[in-house]
Protein backbone atom coordinates (compact mmCIF):
# COMPACT_ATOMS: atom_id res chain seq x y z
CA UNK A 1 0.00 0.00 0.00
CA UNK A 2 2.63 2.44 0.98
CA UNK A 3 4.54 1.69 -1.72
CA UNK A 4 1.36 2.83 -4.22
CA UNK A 5 0.67 6.21 -2.35
CA UNK A 6 4.53 6.74 -2.22
CA UNK A 7 4.39 7.87 -6.17
CA UNK A 8 1.34 10.37 -5.72
CA UNK A 9 2.75 11.31 -2.07
CA UNK A 10 5.96 12.66 -4.46
CA UNK A 11 4.09 14.21 -7.00
CA UNK A 12 1.64 16.00 -4.96
CA UNK A 13 4.79 17.61 -2.89
CA UNK A 14 6.19 17.99 -6.61
CA UNK A 15 3.27 20.15 -7.36
CA UNK A 16 2.93 22.11 -4.28
CA UNK A 17 6.42 22.80 -5.11
CA UNK A 18 6.23 24.07 -8.52
CA UNK A 19 2.86 25.73 -7.65
CA UNK A 20 4.62 27.90 -5.31
CA UNK A 21 7.10 29.09 -6.84
CA UNK A 22 5.02 29.34 -9.82
CA UNK A 23 2.44 31.57 -8.06
CA UNK A 24 5.25 34.08 -6.78
CA UNK A 25 6.98 34.58 -10.52
CA UNK A 26 3.27 34.59 -12.31
CA UNK A 27 2.23 37.77 -9.52
CA UNK A 28 5.24 39.81 -10.70
CA UNK A 29 4.43 39.09 -14.17
CA UNK A 30 0.75 39.80 -13.92
CA UNK A 31 1.29 43.31 -11.72
CA UNK A 32 4.32 44.18 -14.38
CA UNK A 33 2.23 44.15 -17.26
CA UNK A 34 -0.95 46.00 -15.46
CA UNK A 35 -3.00 42.71 -14.84
CA UNK A 36 -4.70 43.71 -12.13
CA UNK A 37 -7.83 43.38 -10.46
CA UNK A 38 -9.66 45.72 -7.53
CA UNK A 39 -9.92 44.15 -4.11
CA UNK A 40 -13.38 45.81 -3.36
CA UNK A 41 -13.59 44.20 0.06
CA UNK A 42 -11.27 46.02 1.57
CA UNK A 43 -10.37 49.49 3.09
CA UNK A 44 -8.76 51.75 0.49
CA UNK A 45 -9.34 49.34 -2.31
CA UNK A 46 -6.03 47.49 -3.00
CA UNK A 47 -4.68 46.46 -6.75
CA UNK A 48 -4.14 42.59 -7.06
CA UNK A 49 -2.54 40.83 -9.82
CA UNK A 50 -5.47 38.79 -11.48
CA UNK A 51 -4.80 35.71 -12.84
CA UNK A 52 -2.48 33.76 -11.05
CA UNK A 53 -5.03 30.90 -10.13
CA UNK A 54 -3.17 29.49 -13.57
CA UNK A 55 -0.19 28.76 -11.82
CA UNK A 56 -2.21 25.62 -9.77
CA UNK A 57 -2.63 23.98 -13.31
CA UNK A 58 0.86 24.42 -14.30
CA UNK A 59 2.38 23.10 -10.60
CA UNK A 60 -0.32 20.27 -11.17
CA UNK A 61 1.55 19.83 -14.51
CA UNK A 62 4.81 19.36 -12.79
CA UNK A 63 3.47 17.24 -10.28
CA UNK A 64 1.72 15.05 -13.21
CA UNK A 65 4.81 14.34 -15.05
CA UNK A 66 6.58 13.27 -11.62
CA UNK A 67 3.88 11.04 -11.10
CA UNK A 68 3.81 9.95 -15.20
CA UNK A 69 7.83 8.97 -14.57
CA UNK A 70 6.73 7.31 -11.46
CA UNK A 71 3.79 5.75 -12.03
CA UNK A 72 2.49 5.75 -16.13
CA UNK A 73 -0.94 5.69 -17.42
CA UNK A 74 -3.76 7.50 -19.58
CA UNK A 75 -5.44 8.95 -16.72
CA UNK A 76 -2.77 11.36 -15.91
CA UNK A 77 -3.34 13.26 -19.33
CA UNK A 78 -6.92 12.88 -19.27
CA UNK A 79 -6.55 15.04 -16.14
CA UNK A 80 -3.96 17.38 -17.65
CA UNK A 81 -6.17 17.58 -20.70
CA UNK A 82 -9.36 18.42 -19.05
CA UNK A 83 -7.43 20.88 -16.76
CA UNK A 84 -5.78 22.93 -19.34
CA UNK A 85 -9.11 22.99 -21.48
CA UNK A 86 -10.71 24.89 -18.77
CA UNK A 87 -7.94 27.40 -18.25
CA UNK A 88 -8.14 28.15 -21.64
CA UNK A 89 -11.85 28.67 -21.47
CA UNK A 90 -11.25 30.50 -18.35
CA UNK A 91 -8.64 32.68 -20.01
CA UNK A 92 -10.64 32.99 -22.93
CA UNK A 93 -13.61 34.98 -20.50
CA UNK A 94 -11.02 36.84 -18.61
CA UNK A 95 -10.33 38.89 -22.17
CA UNK A 96 -13.74 38.39 -24.20
CA UNK A 97 -16.27 38.43 -21.17
CA UNK A 98 -17.81 35.01 -23.07
CA UNK A 99 -20.90 35.66 -20.79
CA UNK A 100 -23.58 33.45 -18.68
CA UNK A 101 -24.43 31.23 -21.44
CA UNK A 102 -21.50 31.03 -23.65
CA UNK A 103 -19.18 29.68 -20.91
CA UNK A 104 -21.29 27.05 -19.49
CA UNK A 105 -22.14 25.76 -22.64
CA UNK A 106 -17.86 26.05 -23.62
CA UNK A 107 -16.91 24.26 -20.60
CA UNK A 108 -19.28 21.11 -22.26
CA UNK A 109 -16.34 20.54 -24.11
CA UNK A 110 -13.66 19.91 -20.82
CA UNK A 111 -15.31 16.35 -21.01
CA UNK A 112 -13.29 15.37 -24.80
CA UNK A 113 -9.96 15.09 -23.29
CA UNK A 114 -11.31 12.70 -20.15
CA UNK A 115 -12.97 10.64 -23.03
CA UNK A 116 -10.39 10.62 -25.63
CA UNK A 117 -8.27 8.46 -23.00
CA UNK A 118 -10.33 6.13 -22.99
CA UNK A 119 -9.98 5.34 -19.32
CA UNK A 120 -13.12 7.10 -18.17
CA UNK A 121 -14.87 4.56 -15.63
CA UNK A 122 -18.42 3.36 -17.59
CA UNK A 123 -19.75 2.13 -14.06
CA UNK A 124 -20.11 5.17 -11.86
CA UNK A 125 -20.28 3.73 -7.91
CA UNK A 126 -23.98 5.64 -7.02
CA UNK A 127 -24.86 6.18 -3.43
CA UNK A 128 -28.05 3.88 -2.40
CA UNK A 129 -27.67 1.98 -5.58
CA UNK A 130 -23.81 0.79 -6.27
CA UNK A 131 -22.68 0.40 -9.33
CA UNK A 132 -24.58 1.86 -12.78
CA UNK A 133 -24.13 0.75 -15.86
CA UNK A 134 -23.29 3.50 -18.36
CA UNK A 135 -21.33 1.73 -20.93
CA UNK A 136 -22.51 3.57 -24.22
CA UNK A 137 -24.13 6.39 -22.07
CA UNK A 138 -21.64 8.05 -19.87
CA UNK A 139 -19.65 9.90 -23.05
CA UNK A 140 -22.99 12.10 -23.10
CA UNK A 141 -23.30 12.43 -19.52
CA UNK A 142 -19.69 13.40 -18.78
CA UNK A 143 -19.82 17.12 -20.52
CA UNK A 144 -22.95 18.15 -18.53
CA UNK A 145 -21.24 16.65 -15.59
CA UNK A 146 -17.81 18.47 -16.29
CA UNK A 147 -19.83 21.81 -17.24
CA UNK A 148 -21.86 21.93 -13.80
CA UNK A 149 -18.53 21.44 -11.70
CA UNK A 150 -16.14 23.76 -13.48
CA UNK A 151 -18.66 26.49 -13.44
CA UNK A 152 -19.91 25.87 -9.38
CA UNK A 153 -16.17 26.17 -8.62
CA UNK A 154 -16.13 29.18 -10.93
CA UNK A 155 -19.11 30.68 -9.34
CA UNK A 156 -17.32 29.80 -5.71
CA UNK A 157 -14.12 32.18 -6.06
CA UNK A 158 -15.85 35.34 -4.60
CA UNK A 159 -13.86 36.32 -1.63
CA UNK A 160 -9.88 35.64 -0.25
CA UNK A 161 -9.35 32.18 -0.30
CA UNK A 162 -12.86 30.89 -0.74
CA UNK A 163 -12.50 28.68 -3.87
CA UNK A 164 -8.84 27.11 -3.16
CA UNK A 165 -9.53 25.94 0.01
CA UNK A 166 -13.13 24.68 -0.78
CA UNK A 167 -11.55 22.88 -3.65
CA UNK A 168 -8.94 21.33 -1.62
CA UNK A 169 -11.20 20.22 1.31
CA UNK A 170 -13.56 18.43 -1.55
CA UNK A 171 -9.95 16.82 -3.05
CA UNK A 172 -9.12 15.51 0.38
CA UNK A 173 -12.49 13.65 0.59
CA UNK A 174 -11.60 12.43 -2.52
CA UNK A 175 -8.18 10.82 -1.86
CA UNK A 176 -9.75 9.52 1.23
CA UNK A 177 -12.89 8.30 -0.65
CA UNK A 178 -10.10 7.00 -3.39
CA UNK A 179 -8.01 5.28 -0.86
CA UNK A 180 -11.25 3.30 0.69
CA UNK A 181 -12.31 2.02 -2.16
CA UNK A 182 -8.79 0.92 -3.95
CA UNK A 183 -9.03 3.28 -6.70
CA UNK A 184 -5.32 4.57 -7.47
CA UNK A 185 -6.27 7.26 -10.37
CA UNK A 186 -8.32 9.48 -7.93
CA UNK A 187 -5.95 9.01 -4.94
CA UNK A 188 -2.84 10.08 -7.30
CA UNK A 189 -4.25 12.88 -9.14
CA UNK A 190 -6.70 14.02 -6.31
CA UNK A 191 -3.05 14.01 -4.16
CA UNK A 192 -1.47 16.59 -7.22
CA UNK A 193 -4.50 18.78 -7.19
CA UNK A 194 -4.45 19.29 -3.36
CA UNK A 195 -0.67 19.88 -3.48
CA UNK A 196 -1.24 22.61 -5.62
CA UNK A 197 -4.10 24.26 -3.85
CA UNK A 198 -2.59 24.48 -0.85
CA UNK A 199 0.02 25.82 -2.07
CA UNK A 200 -1.42 28.35 -4.10
CA UNK A 201 -4.07 29.31 -0.82
CA UNK A 202 -1.10 30.63 0.85
CA UNK A 203 -1.32 33.45 -1.69
CA UNK A 204 -4.55 33.94 -2.01
CA UNK A 205 -6.35 33.53 1.42
CA UNK A 206 -7.15 36.44 3.40
CA UNK A 207 -5.78 39.17 2.81
CA UNK A 208 -4.89 38.33 -0.74
CA UNK A 209 -1.64 38.55 -2.46
CA UNK A 210 -3.44 37.22 -5.48
CA UNK A 211 -6.29 36.71 -7.53
CA UNK A 212 -7.18 33.58 -9.46
CA UNK A 213 -9.23 34.97 -12.65
CA UNK A 214 -11.65 32.71 -14.58
CA UNK A 215 -8.41 31.40 -16.10
CA UNK A 216 -7.45 29.63 -12.55
CA UNK A 217 -11.27 29.38 -11.42
CA UNK A 218 -11.85 27.96 -14.16
CA UNK A 219 -9.07 25.53 -14.70
CA UNK A 220 -9.36 24.37 -11.17
CA UNK A 221 -13.00 23.51 -11.68
CA UNK A 222 -12.16 21.38 -14.47
CA UNK A 223 -8.99 19.80 -12.79
CA UNK A 224 -11.39 18.65 -9.84
CA UNK A 225 -13.72 17.49 -11.92
CA UNK A 226 -11.05 15.25 -13.91
CA UNK A 227 -10.34 13.70 -10.50
CA UNK A 228 -12.59 11.27 -9.91
CA UNK A 229 -13.75 10.26 -13.62
CA UNK A 230 -11.50 7.44 -14.04
CA UNK A 231 -12.59 5.25 -11.01
CA UNK A 232 -16.05 6.20 -11.79
CA UNK A 233 -16.63 8.19 -8.19
CA UNK A 234 -17.96 11.98 -9.61
CA UNK A 235 -20.95 11.36 -7.20
CA UNK A 236 -19.07 11.58 -4.15
CA UNK A 237 -17.42 14.33 -5.69
CA UNK A 238 -20.60 16.26 -6.07
CA UNK A 239 -21.82 15.58 -2.72
CA UNK A 240 -18.73 16.93 -1.24
CA UNK A 241 -19.09 20.55 -3.60
CA UNK A 242 -22.81 21.00 -1.89
CA UNK A 243 -22.01 24.34 -0.67
CA UNK A 244 -20.99 25.07 -4.00
CA UNK A 245 -23.92 24.29 -5.44
CA UNK A 246 -25.85 25.85 -2.49
CA UNK A 247 -24.01 28.82 -3.94
CA UNK A 248 -24.71 28.87 -7.20
CA UNK A 249 -28.37 27.71 -7.02
CA UNK A 250 -28.39 30.98 -4.96
CA UNK A 251 -27.46 33.23 -7.57
CA UNK A 252 -29.55 31.41 -10.62
CA UNK A 253 -32.57 32.07 -8.49
CA UNK A 254 -32.14 35.59 -7.51
CA UNK A 255 -30.90 37.10 -10.82
CA UNK A 256 -33.31 34.12 -12.44
CA UNK A 257 -30.88 32.43 -14.95
CA UNK A 258 -27.16 32.01 -16.48
CA UNK A 259 -25.92 35.39 -15.80
CA UNK A 260 -22.41 36.40 -15.69
CA UNK A 261 -20.84 38.54 -12.88
CA UNK A 262 -20.72 41.94 -14.99
CA UNK A 263 -24.04 41.61 -16.14
CA UNK A 264 -25.11 42.08 -12.96
CA UNK A 265 -25.70 45.77 -11.99
CA UNK A 266 -25.94 45.84 -8.22
CA UNK A 267 -23.74 44.03 -5.90
CA UNK A 268 -24.74 40.92 -3.72
CA UNK A 269 -22.91 42.58 -0.58
CA UNK A 270 -21.64 45.84 0.63
CA UNK A 271 -18.76 46.69 2.58
CA UNK A 272 -18.71 49.30 5.74
CA UNK A 273 -15.86 50.05 7.96
CA UNK A 274 -14.07 46.81 6.97
CA UNK A 275 -16.88 44.55 7.42
CA UNK A 276 -19.05 42.92 4.68
CA UNK A 277 -23.20 42.22 5.16
CA UNK A 278 -25.58 40.97 2.45
CA UNK A 279 -26.87 44.65 0.33
CA UNK A 280 -30.20 45.48 1.09
CA UNK A 281 -31.10 46.46 -2.25
CA UNK A 282 -34.37 44.81 -3.22
CA UNK A 283 -32.18 44.17 -7.04
CA UNK A 284 -29.29 42.96 -5.37
CA UNK A 285 -28.87 39.00 -5.94
CA UNK A 286 -28.79 36.76 -2.83
CA UNK A 287 -25.42 34.98 -2.49
CA UNK A 288 -24.60 32.37 0.50
CA UNK A 289 -21.84 35.38 1.34
CA UNK A 290 -25.15 37.42 1.83
CA UNK A 291 -27.00 34.51 3.52
CA UNK A 292 -23.98 33.93 5.93
CA UNK A 293 -24.43 38.28 6.74
CA UNK A 294 -27.69 37.76 7.75
CA UNK A 295 -28.11 38.09 11.31
CA UNK A 296 -24.36 40.48 11.64
CA UNK A 297 -22.02 42.26 9.06
CA UNK A 298 -18.76 40.18 9.13
CA UNK A 299 -15.51 40.55 8.35
CA UNK A 300 -13.69 38.67 5.44
CA UNK A 301 -12.00 36.57 6.63
CA UNK A 302 -14.75 34.99 8.65
CA UNK A 303 -17.07 34.28 5.94
CA UNK A 304 -14.60 32.43 4.08
CA UNK A 305 -14.34 30.31 7.69
CA UNK A 306 -17.76 29.64 7.65
CA UNK A 307 -17.84 28.42 3.98
CA UNK A 308 -15.21 26.25 4.77
CA UNK A 309 -16.89 24.74 7.48
CA UNK A 310 -19.72 24.00 5.06
CA UNK A 311 -17.20 22.42 2.77
CA UNK A 312 -15.69 20.32 5.10
CA UNK A 313 -19.56 19.23 6.31
CA UNK A 314 -20.25 18.05 2.70
CA UNK A 315 -16.78 16.38 2.35
CA UNK A 316 -17.59 14.28 5.86
CA UNK A 317 -21.13 13.84 4.22
CA UNK A 318 -19.56 12.39 1.11
CA UNK A 319 -17.10 10.06 2.92
CA UNK A 320 -20.33 8.90 5.30
CA UNK A 321 -22.26 8.19 2.48
CA UNK A 322 -19.99 6.18 1.18
CA UNK A 323 -19.28 3.78 4.39
CA UNK A 324 -22.59 3.65 5.42
CA UNK A 325 -24.54 4.51 2.08
CA UNK A 326 -23.15 2.58 -0.78
CA UNK A 327 -23.30 -1.01 -1.34
CA UNK A 328 -20.95 -2.92 -4.16
CA UNK A 329 -17.70 -1.09 -3.83
CA UNK B 1 -23.47 29.61 15.80
CA UNK B 2 -25.46 32.67 14.13
CA UNK B 3 -28.59 32.23 11.47
CA UNK B 4 -26.70 32.49 8.39
CA UNK B 5 -24.19 29.61 9.45
CA UNK B 6 -27.05 27.31 10.60
CA UNK B 7 -28.91 28.02 7.64
CA UNK B 8 -26.20 26.81 5.42
CA UNK B 9 -26.17 23.89 7.19
CA UNK B 10 -29.69 22.84 6.83
CA UNK B 11 -29.21 23.99 3.61
CA UNK B 12 -26.56 21.27 3.04
CA UNK B 13 -27.99 18.69 4.83
CA UNK B 14 -31.43 18.60 3.35
CA UNK B 15 -29.76 18.70 -0.64
CA UNK B 16 -27.81 15.20 0.54
CA UNK B 17 -30.74 13.77 1.87
CA UNK B 18 -32.83 14.96 -1.32
CA UNK B 19 -30.02 13.90 -3.50
CA UNK B 20 -29.82 10.27 -1.33
CA UNK B 21 -33.64 10.03 -2.17
CA UNK B 22 -33.34 10.73 -5.59
CA UNK B 23 -30.49 7.81 -5.71
CA UNK B 24 -32.61 5.17 -3.73
CA UNK B 25 -36.00 5.98 -6.22
CA UNK B 26 -33.01 5.79 -9.04
CA UNK B 27 -32.48 2.15 -7.62
CA UNK B 28 -36.16 0.79 -7.22
CA UNK B 29 -36.31 2.36 -10.76
CA UNK B 30 -33.16 0.49 -12.47
CA UNK B 31 -34.23 -2.89 -10.52
CA UNK B 32 -37.40 -3.35 -12.58
CA UNK B 33 -36.45 -1.62 -15.58
CA UNK B 34 -36.09 -2.97 -19.03
CA UNK B 35 -31.96 -3.74 -19.91
CA UNK B 36 -29.93 -4.45 -22.86
CA UNK B 37 -28.65 -2.12 -26.04
CA UNK B 38 -28.48 1.87 -26.88
CA UNK B 39 -31.85 2.81 -26.34
CA UNK B 40 -32.74 0.34 -22.69
CA UNK B 41 -29.20 2.14 -21.81
CA UNK B 42 -30.52 5.55 -22.74
CA UNK B 43 -34.25 5.73 -21.29
CA UNK B 44 -32.59 3.93 -17.88
CA UNK B 45 -30.56 7.04 -17.49
CA UNK B 46 -33.01 9.63 -19.11
CA UNK B 47 -35.51 8.89 -16.35
CA UNK B 48 -32.57 8.77 -13.88
CA UNK B 49 -31.45 11.84 -14.27
CA UNK B 50 -35.10 12.93 -14.28
CA UNK B 51 -35.54 11.55 -11.15
CA UNK B 52 -32.03 13.15 -9.87
CA UNK B 53 -33.20 16.33 -11.23
CA UNK B 54 -36.94 16.54 -9.35
CA UNK B 55 -35.26 15.67 -6.18
CA UNK B 56 -33.06 18.52 -6.61
CA UNK B 57 -35.35 20.74 -7.95
CA UNK B 58 -36.91 20.46 -4.41
CA UNK B 59 -33.84 21.89 -2.89
CA UNK B 60 -33.71 24.95 -5.37
CA UNK B 61 -37.65 25.23 -4.27
CA UNK B 62 -36.29 25.73 -0.48
CA UNK B 63 -33.64 27.94 -1.78
CA UNK B 64 -36.23 30.49 -3.90
CA UNK B 65 -38.16 30.82 -0.62
CA UNK B 66 -35.48 31.59 1.19
CA UNK B 67 -34.07 34.50 -1.24
CA UNK B 68 -38.13 35.47 -1.49
CA UNK B 69 -38.49 35.96 2.18
CA UNK B 70 -34.99 37.40 2.10
CA UNK B 71 -35.91 40.15 -0.59
CA UNK B 72 -39.00 40.75 1.33
CA UNK B 73 -36.92 41.46 4.61
CA UNK B 74 -34.72 43.97 2.53
CA UNK B 75 -38.01 45.57 1.17
CA UNK B 76 -38.93 46.11 4.85
CA UNK B 77 -36.15 47.34 6.07
CA UNK B 78 -35.77 50.16 2.74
Amino acid sequence: MLLDILPAALAGITSAIATDVMTKRFAKRLRDKGLVGIDVHKPGKPEVPEGAGFAVIVGSAVGCVTLWLLSPGSHISGFLGAASLGALIGALDDRLDLGGVKKPALTLAAALPLIATGAVHPRPLLPVAGRARLFITISGILPIYMSVVTNAVNMFDALNGMMPLSAAIACGSLAVIGAITGSPATVSLSLVLLGALLAYYRYNRYPAKVFSGNVGSMGVGAALAAVPVFDGLEAFLLIAMLPLMVSGFFLLSSIGGLKERRQIGTRPVVVEEGLIRANPDPKAPITLVAILTLDRAKEEWEIVRETHYLTALSAILAVVTLLMFTPGW
Amino acid sequence: MDRGLALGCVLVLEGWALTMLGFWVVKMWVRGAPTGGLIGEALKVAVGLAILAASLAGWYASIQLIVKAVKKSHERQA
